[in-house]
C-alpha cells in the first residue's frame, strides 16, 4: 500500500479513537473503520484475555466484547467461547489461513478461512475475518501498530470514563431515590399529621407572629361552625370566637409572645358548637425562631375539662357539706355531752338530798318517838332507812358509769402486770377470811388510759374474788398474750359461775345474775368495764358454767395497729 | 333589830329546809345550835356578810367562825358565794366550809382553788351525816382558833 494511501487511514483511525470518550463505541467504531480499511467483512475484539499457559493446543475461554459485519456473528456479542490460544495471541499478523483455528468460532465454523490478529498492547486482541485469502492490497498490519497502541491508551481512558461515569450515575440514582424516600417520608408525616388534626378530640393550634392561624384541630373548625380547618387558617382568633373568649386567648397569648414562656394548664371558658359554655385546660408554648431568641409562633394544645370540673366542683361541695355536718353534729353532740354533763351533776346533788331527809327523818322519828312506836313500827322504818341506803349506792353507781363515759382519756404505755397487782393489794381488805390464791402470769403492756384501766381490773378481780369466796380454796389467775393486732387479756376464777345462756346480760347496766341476798353490789361493776373497754376500741366477753367458775376476756388494740 | 345584831358564830347557807332541820339537830345535839343563821339563799348570805340590804343594819366586823355554804342555791350559786367572799379583803379571812351533797370533782377542785378552807361531802345516812356535821362544828368553833380571835 502506498505511503501516501496509509497516512490518510492513520489519520482517519486516529481522529475515530481519539473522538470516543466511551468503551462500547470506541470499540465499534475502530472495527468498523478498520474493516473498512482493510476490506475484511467481519472481525471481532476480545479484551482481558487470560495470560496463556504455554501450551500451543490450548482452548481458553474468552470474552466477545464487540462484534461487527456478521450478523450472526453479531449474536455472539458478549458471550464466553473457548478458542485456541493459538489464535489469539501472537505478534500482528497478516492474513493468516486457518480454518481450523477458525473452527471455535460456532457461527463462523466453516464460513471464514482466514484471519488477521492485531493484539492490543496490555489490552486484548482484535481479529478480523474473512472467507478466502484477500487478493490484492492487503494493508500491512505493522502500519496498524500505532494504531493499536493508541488504542490501548483510548481502551484505558474509555474504561475509566466509563467508571467514573456509571459512578456519577449510581450517585445520582442514589440521590434520586433518597429524595423519593425522602419525600414519600413527609408526605406519609403529612398525612398522619392532618389525620391527627382531623381526629383528635383536643384543641391544636399554631400560630404566626401575627397571631394568625397556620394550623389547628379540626376540632377548632367544629365549635367555631366551620366545614374545615383549613378553613381557619390565616385566621385570627378575634375572627373566629365570640368576642369575650377571643379576648381571653389573645391577651394570655400576648404574655406567652412578650415573655417567652410556656403558659401551662390554664383553664379557660369556651363556646361549644350549640353555644354551651364550656371549660378548656391549656398548654401554650412559644415557638423560637433562628437564634432562638424571638417568639416567632404560639403552639397550643387544650383539652376539654368542664365534666372534670363539674366531678371537682360537686366534690369539693361535697367535702364542705361534709365538713359543716361533721360541724354541725359536733356541736349536737357537744351540748348533748353538756346536758349528760348537767344531768349527772343535777343527779349528784339533788338526788341525794331527799333521801337524806328521808333516811334522816326516819331516824328523828326513831329517836324523838321510840316510846310511841313498837317493833313492828320500827321494823317499817329500818326497811325504808336500808332502802335509802340502797338507793344511794344506785345514784352513786350509776353516776361513777356515767363518769366512765364522760371523763376525757390520756394515754400512755400501761405495765397492766403492775395494775393488776395494785389492784390486788388494794382489794386485800374484801378478801379477809378467805383461802384465796391469785396466781398472775405474764400480762403483756397495753396502752390506754391508765386510771381506767386499773378500774377495770380492781372491778373484775373484786367480782372474781366476791364469787369465789365460799370456795374452800378461792384460785383467780389473771393473764394475757398478745396475737396478732390485738392483746386478749382475762381474769379467771373458780367461783359460783353463771348460766352461759345470760352471757350477755352480765355487762348491762345494773344487772345481776343472783339475789341480792347472796352476793352485795348492783351490778354495774362490769358494765364499767364494758364501757371503758369500748372506749378502748376493745371487746369483752364472758365464758363460764354454774358452779365452774368464770372468765372474764377483754381485747385491746395493740400498738402495731394503732401505728396502722 | 337585837335579832339581826345577835352574835353569830355560824351562818348556815343551805335553800332545803329538810338538810337545814337535819344540820341544825345535829348541831343542837352537840349545843352549838345556840348562834346559828340561817339564810336560805345566795344573795341573802351575800347581803349577811356583807351587811346589806335586810342586813345592813349588821356590822360588817361581826363575822361568824364558820359559814357552811350549800353549793345548789337558789339566785347565786354557792361558787359564786365562795367566790365573792374570797376576793374581798374584809371577809377572805372568814372560814368557809363547803357542805354539799355532791362528790363531783369538779366542785371539790374549783371550791379549792377559790380558797374554801374545807370541802364536806354530806353523807346521806342520818348517822353519818349528825357525825360529821358535829365534827365540822366542833371542829371550826372550839378547836379551830379564827383569825377574829388573834385580833
Amino acid at each position: 500500500m502506498p505511503r501516501d494511501d496509509i497516512l490518510p487511514i492513520l489519520y482517519e483511525m486516529a481522529l475515530v479513537i481519539g473522538g470516543e470518550i466511551s468503551l462500547k463505541p470506541l470499540l465499534t467504531r475502530t472495527l468498523q473503520r478498520l474493516l473498512y480499511h482493510t476490506s475484511f467483512p467481519a472481525g471481532f475484539i476480545c479484551l482481558d484475555l487470560p495470560l496463556p499457559s504455554g501450551d500451543e493446543n490450548e482452548i481458553q475461554s474468552v470474552k466477545i466484547d464487540a462484534v461487527i459485519g456478521d450478523y450472526e456473528l453479531v449474536e455472539l456479542k458478549g458471550t464466553v467461547l473457548p478458542l485456541p490460544v493459538a489464535l489469539l495471541y501472537g505478534e500482528a499478523l497478516s492474513v493468516v489461513e486457518d480454518a481450523h483455528l477458525l473452527s471455535g468460532i460456532p457461527v463462523a465454523c466453516g464460513r471464514y478461512h482466514a484471519y488477521l490478529r492485531l493484539p492490543i498492547k496490555d489490552c486484548g486482541v482484535i481479529i478480523l475475518l474473512a472467507q478466502k485469502m484477500p487478493e490484492n492490497n492487503l494493508p500491512l498490519t505493522q502500519m496498524f501498530l500505532p494504531v493499536m497502541e493508541n488504542l490501548a491508551k483510548a481502551i484505558r481512558l474509555c474504561r475509566q470514563n466509563d467508571a467514573h461515569n456509571s459512578e456519577l450515575i449510581s450517585t445520582r440514582e442514589h440521590e434520586t431515590s433518597e429524595r423519593k424516600r425522602a419525600e414519600m417520608e413527609l408526605r406519609e408525616l403529612n398525612k398522619d399529621f392532618i389525620t391527627l388534626l382531623e381526629n383528635t378530640g383536643d384543641f391544636i393550634s399554631f400560630k404566626d407572629r401575627d397571631s394568625r392561624i397556620r394550623f389547628c384541630s379540626q376540632t377548632l373548625a367544629r365549635i367555631t361552625g366551620h366545614a374545615s380547618w383549613r378553613d381557619l387558617t390565616g385566621k385570627c382568633d378575634q375572627e373566629i370566637f365570640p368576642e369575650d373568649t377571643a379576648r381571653i386567648y389573645y391577651e394570655e397569648e400576648q404574655s406567652v409572645f412578650l415573655q417567652g414562656k410556656p403558659l401551662l394548664n390554664k383553664t379557660d371558658p369556651y363556646y361549644d358548637e350549640n353555644g354551651k359554655l364550656r371549660w378548656l385546660s391549656s398548654n401554650k408554648w412559644p415557638v423560637l425562631g433562628d437564634g432562638q431568641k424571638t417568639v416567632v409562633g404560639i403552639f397550643g394544645i387544650g383539652r376539654d375539662v368542664t365534666e372534670l370540673r363539674e366531678a371537682e366542683r360537686k366534690v369539693s361541695e361535697l367535702n364542705r357539706d361534709l365538713e359543716s355536718r361533721v360541724v354541725e353534729r359536733t356541736r349536737q353532740l357537744e351540748v348533748a355531752n353538756n346536758e349528760l354533763e348537767a344531768f349527772s351533776y343535777s343527779v349528784s346533788h339533788d338526788l341525794r338530798t331527799p333521801l337524806r331527809a328521808i333516811d334522816g327523818f326516819s331516824q328523828m322519828l326513831l329517836d324523838d318517838y321510840s316510846g310511841k312506836l313498837d317493833d313492828e313500827g320500827k321494823r317499817l322504818l329500818n326497811v325504808v332507812r336500808d332502802n335509802t341506803q340502797k338507793m344511794a349506792h344506785l345514784i352513786d353507781d350509776i353516776l361513777r358509769f356515767s363518769r366512765t363515759s364522760r371523763l376525757e382519756m390520756t394515754f400512755s404505755e400501761i405495765n397492766m402486770e403492775k395494775e393488776v397487782r395494785e389492784a390486788v393489794d388494794e382489794l386485800q381488805p374484801s378478801v379477809k377470811g378467805c383461802n384465796l390464791q391469785v396466781e398472775i402470769e405474764h400480762i403483756p403492756p397495753a396502752r390506754g388510759d391508765r386510771a381506767m384501766m386499773h378500774q377495770v381490773f380492781v372491778n373484775l378481780l373484786a367480782n372474781a374474788i366476791k364469787f369465789s369466796r365460799s370456795c374452800e380454796l378461792a384460785r383467780i389467775s389473771v393473764g394475757g398474750t398478745a396475737e396478732g393486732n390485738e392483746n386478749v387479756y382475762y381474769v379467771k376464777d373458780n367461783g359460783v359461775g353463771f348460766d352461759m345462756q345470760f352471757a350477755d346480760k352480765l355487762f348491762g347496766v345494773f344487772q345481776r345474775l343472783h339475789g341480792a341476798s347472796e352476793f352485795e353490789g348492783t351490778g354495774i361493776g362490769l358494765a364499767i368495764v364494758k364501757r371503758i373497754i369500748i372506749r378502748h376500741g376493745g371487746r369483752v366477753w364472758a365464758e363460764g358454767k354454774v358452779n365452774e367458775g368464770a372468765t372474764i376476756y377483754f381485747v385491746l388494740p395493740n400498738e402495731e395497729q394503732e401505728h396502722g | 333589830m337585837d335579832e339581826t345584831v345577835k352574835e353569830v358564830e355560824i351562818l348556815l347557807v343551805e335553800d332545803n329546809p329538810t338538810d337545814a332541820e337535819l344540820c341544825l339537830r345535829a348541831l343542837k345535839k352537840n349545843n352549838l345550835a345556840n348562834k346559828v343563821e340561817w339564810v336560805k339563799d345566795g344573795s341573802e348570805a351575800l347581803e349577811f356578810i356583807f351587811a346589806t340590804g335586810a342586813y345592813s343594819a349588821r356590822t360588817p366586823i361581826d363575822v361568824p367562825k364558820v359559814i357552811l355554804l350549800d353549793l345548789r342555791l337558789p339566785k347565786v350559786d354557792g361558787m359564786e358565794v365562795l367566790r365573792r367572799i374570797k376576793l374581798d379583803e374584809r371577809t377572805r379571812s372568814i372560814p368557809v366550809v363547803v357542805m354539799t351533797s355532791s362528790k363531783e370533782d369538779r366542785d371539790v377542785v374549783e371550791s379549792y382553788r377559790l380558797g374554801v378552807n374545807s370541802f364536806i361531802s354530806k353523807p346521806i345516812e342520818f348517822d353519818e351525816f349528825v357525825k360529821t356535821v358535829s365534827e365540822v362544828g366542833l371542829y371550826w368553833l372550839l378547836v379551830n382558833l379564827p383569825p377574829r380571835m388573834v385580833k
